[in-house]
């Protein structure tokens, strides 16, 4: 932050930033310490979203906020259904990216003794980094019907259990998906690479339970007890998701001059939602949230797989329930309140994560009295967080939340600051075992180069948009 | 200087350099294939045609990069190089063709990074004292 990026406190872990030609109020979530460390990028880019038609209320920094492109990362931002705008750059490329965790009965004893045999199968059966091929090849038609029906497609083809539904945001479908918007090139990028892992910050992960803060929702979540061995997944729609993204950023800075629309930033581009080509738009990105879910829910069978081949016990007798799945680049109509009124918004989450509290009507009947889960990952040295939504998130956030630790360190930065075996050596030193697909992969993404999980949890607690529940730590790592 | 990075948090950043705008497209093709792996290891085993069109020059860099990363996926092929022939305005709107040349991938290669897009954000094509170049950020 510097000097020209002057805070105010609206109220505890909400700052308000000062900018001219604001729309509406850009504000940024965190503690103090945290805000002031924030990229003036960012912040910059934060402003800019306050600029863009029918936008409501504010435009939200996430304490994880660091420089993107168009949007922050880390950004939310509520547009009125009927007049205002969706902008591509508002989700990012990677649409759905998203991360998904499951629980076991297995404890930290149990797997200790098999962990590098464990983590070498997944590694073996989930492809990951740049030119990973799938073992699944779908026919073009095969891949339409997958983006049509979610994740219902991979349940029916044997890729997880019916329950899994219920614990993924949406059901892992939205139904406005039309393939015939998507392009033949976004088909043609995500044959090939629908069930694999990709590279960047995706990961695998198995843990172990470190603490729980809220016994009885965690209970609730399927986590019982310290030790208890847990899995998450990070990754999103691959290719498909990029080429939807690149082919529409294209189509709408021409809608842009057609529509005269004003935009600080070209990778703002945008277009009312109820435009031909705003609602072209929604149906082909809704098709990637449909891939990505597809793909997380196959990586998963895959790694149910592993876990049945190594400790020869079936997944279910293993317990190896989905406790929920969450996209955190995403947008959706949703209605909320705003000044007292009842509204239809679309709510742009780029790298942010949908955090609703009790009793929203689009959470499944097994969360409808906890809240929903929120998954947050953090770097691969330290911890991840299960959290629930709160109705704080609703008032101040549009019920979002943080997605992750974000980076403080650029990836040539923190290649010059440490080595692929460096990085190695001490997490295994901590007891982790890793596995990476490429070793500027695993330099690139070394704990270092992020801001601490715990400040960014810190923050979304002392804003209240949402509560700890429980802490777990790494034990074995696939990279990308 | 072919090309130069530049800091970027989260993603990589980059300027390519030259005399004509040929010559820029292909430095900035270089810049691009350098973050995906060592590119001075690759054969030269098959070369493919490449075409985009844009409403503008600088446009027309992403259009250019975002076919060339297209062919590579689509293809798996990993490139060592991008070469445009011609860059040329017609009825208000940019076009480029030419073509790419690498190796076939397979499980054995050291690669560095995916790259997801690339982005319009600081987009640059410009001129300044008779130089040439553009300037790119590409989401990793």
């Amino acid at each position: 932050m510097t000097s020209s990026d002057i805070m105010k406190k609206v109220r505890e872990g909400i700052w308000e930033l000062e900018g001219k030609d604001l729309q509406v109020p850009a504000r940024v979530v965190g503690t103090e310490k945290l805000v002031n460390s924030i990229e003036e990028g960012a912040l910059q880019q934060i402003k800019n979203v306050t600029t863009l038609p029918g936008i409501v209320k504010h435009a939200i920094a996430m304490p994880d906020i660091h420089w993107g492109y168009g949007f922050p990362i880390g950004g939310v931002a509520a547009m009125d259904a009927k007049t205002g705008v969706i902008s591509p750059g508002g989700i990012g490329f990677d649409i759905n990216c998203g991360i998904r965790m499951l629980r076991t009965n297995l404890t930290e004893e149990d797997i200790r003794p098999k962990l590098n045999e464990l983590v070498r199968e997944i590694f073996n059966n989930v492809p990951a980094g740049l030119g990973g091929k799938s073992k699944l090849r779908l026919t073009k038609e095969e891949l339409d019907e997958a983006c049509v029906r979610g994740s219902e497609w991979a349940i029916e083809n044997g890729y997880g259990w019916k329950e899994d539904l219920e614990r993924t945001e949406d059901y892992g479908r939205r139904k406005e998906a039309d393939p015939t918007k998507v392009s033949d090139n976004a088909k043609k990028r995500g044959m090939p690479q629908f069930g694999t892992l990709g590279s960047g910050n995706h990961f695998l992960e198995i843990q172990k339970v470190e603490e729980i803060y809220e016994p009885e929702i965690a209970k609730a979540f399927g986590i019982d007890k310290v030790g208890q061995i847990t899995i998450m997944i990070h990754c999103g729609s691959r290719g498909y998701g990029h080429q939807v993204a690149s082919d529409y950023l294209k189509i709408f800075e021409d809608a842009v001059r057609k529509y005269n629309i004003k935009i600080p930033d070209k990778q703002l581009a945008c277009a009312p939602l109820t435009s031909q080509e705003g609602q072209d738009y929604l149906k082909a990105m809704y098709c990637a949230v449909n891939y990505a879910w597809n793909n997380r829910q196959v990586i998963m069978h895959w790694t149910r797989e592993a876990f049945e081949k190594i400790f020869g016990k079936t997944a279910k007798e293993m317990e190896m329930n989905l406790i929920y799945d969450v996209a955190h680049n995403i947008a959706k109509i949703e209605e909320h309140t705003i000044n007292g009124e009842k509204r239809e918004v679309v709510v742009h989450r780029k790298g942010a994560t949908r955090a609703f509290p009790a009793g929203r009507p689009e959470l499944p009947e097994i969360y409808k009295k906890t809240g929903q889960p929120v998954i947050i990952p953090g770097d691969m040295g330290t911890a991840s967080y299960l959290l629930v939504g709160t109705e704080a998130a609703l008032e101040w956030t549009f019920g979002s939340t943080c997605h992750g630790s974000g980076r403080v360190m650029s990836r040539a930065a923190a290649k010059k600051k440490y080595s692929a075996e460096e990085v190695k050596n001490k997490l295994e030193a901590k007891g982790e075992v890793i596995m990476s697909a490429s070793k500027d992969g695993l330099v690139e993404e070394a704990p270092g180069a992020y801001k601490r999980i715990d400040d960014v949890i810190e923050s979304v607690e002392l804003a209240g948009i949402s509560k700890k529940v429980a802490k777990v730590v790494p034990l074995g790592v696939i990279k990308g | 200087m072919d090309f130069e990075y530049l800091e970027h948090t989260a993603d990589v950043k980059f300027r390519a350099y030259g005399s004509t705008w040929e010559n820029v497209f292909r430095n900035a093709a270089k810049a691009m294939l350098e973050v995906m792996t060592d590119t001075s290891i690759l054969k030269e085993e098959k070369e493919i045609r490449l075409k985009a069109n844009a409403s503008t020059l600088d446009e027309l860099v992403v259009a250019w990069l975002s076919e060339i990363l297209f062919q590579s996926e689509t293809k798996e092929i990993i490139f060592k190089e991008a070469k445009p022939e011609k860059i040329w305005e017609e009825n208000r709107k940019w076009y480029v063709k030419g073509t790419a040349i690498g190796q076939k991938m397979n499980k054995n290669m050291k690669f560095k990074t995916e790259i997801k897009a690339v982005t319009y954000h600081e987009l640059e094509a410009k001129e300044k004292n008779g130089k040439k170049y553009c300037q790119v950020i590409v989401d990793i």
